[in-house]
């Protein structure tokens, strides 16, 4: 009897161990799955104003790495802080307009984003190819002033 | 674009900063304006848009850049230490919010909303033209 009653102990054990491992095998691939998903949505391919947190990042990024090169970069940044009560307005009503442009990943110009290396090195083609070689330029505009339309591009260098 | 619609003169071709990523792109972009002021603007626009690396974005970068550009430097670091085009770029950026402008990159074709890629410009480009031609052909 005790013999039997050791043995049914032992079975209720491996029992227990084998319905845990099938619990934690179960568990691993919904955390692989949410870190899917977390990627997925880590990937930008256009900006919007208000994107606080993606944002930040590459802006601190900078901001570090300019305090390490250039302490004088301080300059530039320390009347940011002083921006007048208008901008914060526009600001805030970046965030508020911010909305998801999801086809904007074809654009012909992208600052950033997934294809970054190529579109670099499409840029530098085009740059070094000379494109605007015998063209009307004034500051931000290049082009015959008289052409009856106007392409406009809103972007941002970083 | 350039060769198809602007080189051909029925387009022309307008950058405007619209701010998303804070105090290096707003430096970033009141040191163009500098630049444009000795005719160097699309030399710091292919730069900041080419390379786009953090240490371009600070002063000592921009400096060095406007030096290899052979622009007056003296000239040019006092117009980013004033930061005597900051109004140009706040002003350019609120009335980007005003017209609707609200993530980039973002395309306008004669102020209507452009198509999100090359193709798609060219087609609205050309239409326009298109527009314009029988209009004056009507009128």
């Amino acid at each position: 009897m005790l013999r039997l009653g050791s043995l049914i102990a032992v079975l209720g054990l491996l029992f227990a161990a084998c319905a845990s491992g099938s619990d934690r095998q179960q568990a691993q691939p919904s955390a692989a799955s949410a870190q899917a998903d977390q990627q997925q949505n880590q990937a930008p391919t256009a900006y919007q104003a208000g994107q606080s947190e993606s944002a930040d990042q590459p802006a601190a990024a900078a901001a570090q790495a300019a305090e390490q090169q250039a302490p004088q970069t301080q300059q530039a940044s320390v009347p940011q802080a002083q921006q007048s009560q208008s901008e914060d307005q526009a600001a805030a009503q970046a965030g508020q307009e911010a909305q998801p442009q999801p086809g904007q990943a074809d654009a012909a110009e992208q600052p950033a984003g997934s294809g970054d290396t190529q579109d670099q090195a499409m840029v530098a083609q085009i740059v070094e190819s000379g494109h605007r070689a015998g063209l009307l330029a004034n500051r931000n505009v290049i082009g015959d002033p008289n052409a009856p339309i106007v392409i406009t591009e809103y972007s941002d260098f970083l | 674009m350039i060769e198809q619609v602007v080189r051909t003169g029925l387009a022309r071709y307008e950058y405007r900063h619209f701010i998303i990523f804070g105090a290096q792109s707003q430096f970033a972009a009141m040191a163009t304006e500098c630049a444009g002021d000795q005719a160097a603007w699309w030399e710091f626009h292919d730069e900041y848009l080419l390379k786009g690396q953090a240490r371009t974005f600070t002063r000592t970068g921009a400096i060095e850049l406007a030096q290899r550009e052979g622009l007056n430097v003296a000239q040019f670091t006092q117009c980013i230490d004033n930061e005597e085009h900051r109004e140009r770029i706040l002003q350019m950026q609120q009335q980007a919010l005003a017209d609707g402008i609200s993530g980039t990159p973002t395309f306008r074709i004669n102020g209507q909303p452009g198509a999100r890629s090359l193709s798609g410009l060219l087609e609205q480009v050309h239409a326009a033209a298109e527009a314009a031609e029988s209009r004056e052909g009507g009128g």
